[in-house]
């Protein structure tokens, strides 16, 4: 539909509208090419958003072990010692179960721990000299750097125990020393977190890079995502989604409801899982997140793109409302108080101040002629204020009657003084002064009409005299050629000296009477013509014309129209042809200024139209406008713009070989605007186009 | 014989109307102002007058009044005021018809015809109740007949139709949808031009200028009347 209107403006628009028309598409069609494809597609929008969520994740766990490295100082220390507070931490537990063994005398359980593992451990004793006794240890055949010192006392001992020839003492604080084989043979705790520590260590810088590049990666998903909110396939403008239909706050509150729900119940989680399980929960329930705030951004973002989002927020009704009442308040208190007479409000206000400065002389003056001297302030500044209302008031009146239309009221200027008086007689000589110019100017309107008609009347006397004489003497001339022969045979009684050479000869000269006569009566015809058109465009422009708008049905008019000149288009074999919508169109116009219009219009067109070509009247309804079309070919080639065509005393043909006096558009441009319409004139080669535009009237709300 | 006054303050006027008018069966009478006019109307027994508007002395429309007073001859007005108040005063104040200047001759012996074999045959009345009448238009649908001021008109039956229609409902209004789906009793699917064409050529039969109608009016932008007149 909108390419072939698109077509039709092609056809009918002008040489510019054409090629701009064609830039801007062109243009268009670069820009929309690539991104339009890829942003208007579900399938890579779901792709698109799948890759957030993923790389969410993948950032989040690459960021949750970054930080777990830079808190155990995997970026500041050597891995060994790294290493080491990691095995420290898991070692503690069997440390205690050996020292309790020892504690409980069973050496051999203690040593039963130490034996299938990668640990030793070896109990000393400092004695006083600062000398280390070896009390007990397990067996070891390697040398390590990995090994630790703690001190521990055993605190109450149930059982004497004693350990290489001494008495463990429960308050001596005994070191163990603890040992790893750093090659970790045996298969158990030890070795496995010194493989995911030893791992990680490695792989310490390349998290880092991990967690920038999956964060450029989101970045990038979240443009694109913002980007391609509301484009479809195949579809130019921004399509609403299924949520467009809540307010933006309301859709806010919503998610953010969600969401912190969702980080509530995740934190919980969270706390109560250890190890790696929050490795997994954390990164998952990040990416989560992400794209829950991603959709709700890409609502947001959707109804930022339909605009006036602002407008759609429950908000923004609820403060619109607030606004309105508020101003319907101030307005009422205004029109209230615009009510009372100035004489009141004067009084009013007085008072009001009256009494906030009693009370104030009553708090605060303390002497007798002190309260004297105000009250007498007081009756004087009452006596002034009442004065200057009185005048204001005489003053206010004036200039309301003057407002009003009251040229002549006058103001009593008795009893003012200075520029109150100068004022009030100002306005009685501006009332003077509008009293006379309306006069004047009812006269020379007066005059005007006046004018037109004697005019028109003082040259229609003489004209008709003129065009009747013209005719007696053309229809006497051209009527004695038929009777010559007759007249003849009667001549031939009284004279037979009649000789065939005069009577051709009287023949001739009747003849070129009434050649001439013809051309008289065709001038003052002509002058006519030109005459009534004159006036009626001397009337339609300066408005002397009743007008009734009533509402007219232009397709009842445009089948009468068409009607009256089947006959004259067939004779000029011009086909007409008539489009309208299937509905009733109406506008407000007076049918008969309507109609001549039309007449004049298609007048033109009978005069001016190509003979055997097409004449389109178009009836349509476009943006609260109802435009009617007239096209047709000129037969003459029109080197003359739209707007001069549209002045007065100005033809198509230069060579003014045609009948008519220019006044036909002229005369129906103001005529449609007398109307409260609009006529527009296309010259586009031998394109002839003039359009109507006329306000549309809603056809149910009229009867 | 007929005897008609021609009032006009220009001589000119009233000698080419006396040319136009000169008929054996017409006796022309003349007047310059409307003084005179009345005088002849009420010395002579005149059956029509022709009269200007602007003239010295007394103008046309009060001559015409005081014409009415005496006589109920036909009165043609004939003036270069074109305004349509003045159409519509003249004719309120009593004129039967309105010629406006310059004037076409054949427009005003064919006026002055008409008016005439109204006047004159109002009084012989035979009148019946099966005739539609509408100024100058009568439509007898016994005999499928119509005539204009006397003369019978030739009419297609489907113009017959249209016209007998609007005949029968003086004064309202009919769209081209209405007369199309009343006399082809059919819907007019965007045919109503046709309609528009045969009321122009009953028009053309039936007025004397059929862009001017007397009778069958178009209300434009609505549809097509039968003026109500008032006949007596």
């Amino acid at each position: 539909m909108k390419e072939r209107e698109r077509e039709d403006d092609f056809l009918w628009g002008s040489v510019d509208e054409q090629e701009e028309a064609a830039a801007e598409r062109g243009r268009k069609n670069r820009r929309r090419k690539t991104p339009y494809c890829l942003r208007g597609s579900l399938a890579v929008k779901i792709t698109v958003f799948f890759v957030l969520a993923i790389s969410c994740m993948i950032g989040a766990m690459s960021g949750i072990l970054c930080l777990y490295m830079g808190d155990r100082g995997a970026y500041v220390r050597e891995l060994d010692s790294v290493l080491l507070d990691e095995l420290k931490a898991c070692s503690i537990g069997n440390l205690y179960e050996v020292k309790y063994n020892l504690s409980m005398g069973n050496v051999e359980a203690a040593a039963e721990l130490c034996r299938d593992s990668n640990m030793d451990i070896d109990l000393i004793w400092v004695d006083n000299r600062n000398h280390e006794n070896l009390l007990w240890g397990t067996e070891r055949e390697y040398d390590t750097k990995l090994k630790y010192d703690s001190y521990y006392s055993f605190g109450d001992m149930k059982k004497t125990v004693s350990l290489n020839n001494h008495i463990l003492k429960p308050d001596v604080l005994y070191l163990y020393r603890v040992y790893f084989n750093s090659e970790f043979p045996e298969n158990d705790d030890f070795q496995k977190t010194a493989l995911l520590t030893r791992k990680l260590y490695g792989l310490r810088y390349s998290l880092i890079g991990m967690v920038c590049a999956e964060v450029l990666l989101c970045a990038v998903c979240f443009v694109f995502l913002m980007c391609a909110a509301g484009r479809r396939k195949g579809r130019e403008e921004i399509v609403p989604s299924v949520l467009t239909g809540l307010h933006l706050d309301v859709l806010t509150f919503i998610f953010a409801a969600v969401g912190a729900c969702f980080f509530v119940l995740l934190l919980t989680a969270a706390s109560r899982t250890e190890g790696f399980g929050i490795a997994v929960l954390l990164p998952a329930g990040c990416a989560v997140m992400a794209v829950w705030i991603t959709l709700y951004c890409m609502e947001f973002a959707l109804q930022m793109k339909q605009g006036e989002f602002w407008r759609h927020t429950l908000v923004s009704l609820a403060f619109k409302g607030l606004w309105k009442g508020g101003r319907l308040f101030c307005r009422g208190v205004l029109r209230l108080v615009r009510g009372i007479p100035l004489i009141m409000l004067t009084l009013t206000g007085y008072f009001g101040i009256f009494i906030v400065e009693f009370i104030w002389v009553g708090y605060f003056v303390r002497s007798r002629t002190g309260v004297r001297l105000w009250l007498l302030e007081k009756a004087v500044f009452l006596a002034a204020v009442m004065y200057i209302a009185l005048v204001c008031r005489r003053l206010l009146k004036a200039s309301r009657a003057l407002a009003e239309g009251q040229e002549d009221y006058l103001v009593d200027t008795s009893g003012m003084f200075g520029d109150f008086r100068e004022h009030g007689e100002n306005l009685n000589s501006l009332g003077q002064g509008i009293a006379k110019a309306v006069a004047e100017r009812i006269k020379s309107e007066h005059l005007k009409t006046e004018l037109i008609s004697n005019v028109s009347h003082d040259l229609k006397t003489p004209l008709t005299s003129i065009i009747n004489y013209a005719d007696l003497i053309y229809q006497e001339a051209a009527g004695a050629e038929d009777i010559v022969p007759a007249e003849g045979r009667s001549a031939e009684e009284s004279s037979l000296a009649e000789t065939e050479d005069g009577e051709g000869s009287r023949r001739e000269e009747n003849a070129r009477i009434a050649e001439y006569a013809e051309v008289l009566l065709r001038q003052s015809r002509k002058l006519k013509k030109l005459l009534e058109d004159l006036m009626e465009a001397s009337k339609a422009t300066t408005g002397n014309l009743d007008v009734n708008p009533e509402p007219c049905e232009v397709g009842v008019l445009l089948t009468q129209a068409a009607g009256e000149y089947q006959q004259r288009m067939e004779e000029k074999e011009l086909a007409l042809i008539v489009r309208q919508p299937e509905r009733t169109v109406q506008v407000m116009a007076d049918g008969r200024h309507l109609w001549r219009v039309f007449d004049n219009l298609l007048n033109n067109i009978c005069k001016y139209a190509q003979e055997n070509s097409r004449v389109y009247l178009t009836l349509e309804e476009k943006e609260g406008w109802v435009l009617i079309i007239f096209r047709n070919m000129s037969k003459f080639t029109l080197d003359i713009s739209a707007e001069d065509l549209e002045e007065r005393f100005v033809r198509g043909d230069k060579s003014r070989h045609m009948e008519g006096n220019g006044l036909g558009l002229s005369i129906a441009k103001s005529l449609v605007e007398l109307q409260n319409g609009r006529m527009e004139v296309v010259v586009d080669g031998d394109l002839f186009k003039v359009t109507l535009r006329f306000p549309v009237i809603d056809a149910s709300a009229v009867k | 014989m007929y005897n008609i006054l021609i009032c006009d303050d220009e001589r000119d006027i009233v000698n080419a109307l006396k040319i136009y008018l000169n008929d054996s069966a017409y006796r022309l009478f003349e007047a310059f102002d409307g003084k005179e006019a009345v005088r002849q109307v009420k010395s002579n027994d005149i059956h029509l007058v022709l009269m200007d508007i602007m003239m010295p002395e007394m103008d046309g429309m009060e001559a015409m009044v005081k014409i009415r007073e005496i006589s109920n001859v036909p009165v043609i007005l004939l003036t270069a005021k074109s305004e349509d108040s003045d159409k519509i005063l003249g004719l309120t104040v009593g004129a039967d018809d309105y010629i406006t200047k310059p004037f076409n001759p054949v427009e005003v012996s064919a006026r002055v015809k008409s008016q005439l074999r109204r006047y004159m045959q109002l009084g012989a009345g035979n009148r019946s109740d099966e005739v539609l009448r509408c100024g100058g238009i009568e439509l007898d649908d016994t005999r499928k007949k119509v005539s204009l001021d006397g003369e019978t008109v030739a009419l297609t039956p489907t113009e017959y139709e249209i016209l007998k229609l609007l005949m029968q409902h003086q004064g309202k209004v009919f769209s081209p949808r209405e007369i199309y789906q009343k006399i082809w009793k059919d819907l007019p699917y965007g045919s109503e031009n046709t309609v528009a064409v045969h009321i122009r050529h009953i028009r053309e039969k039936l007025e004397i200028n059929p862009a001017e109608p007397r009778y069958l009016k178009v209300v434009w932008g609505q549809g097509y009347k039968c003026e109500k007149t008032f006949s007596p």
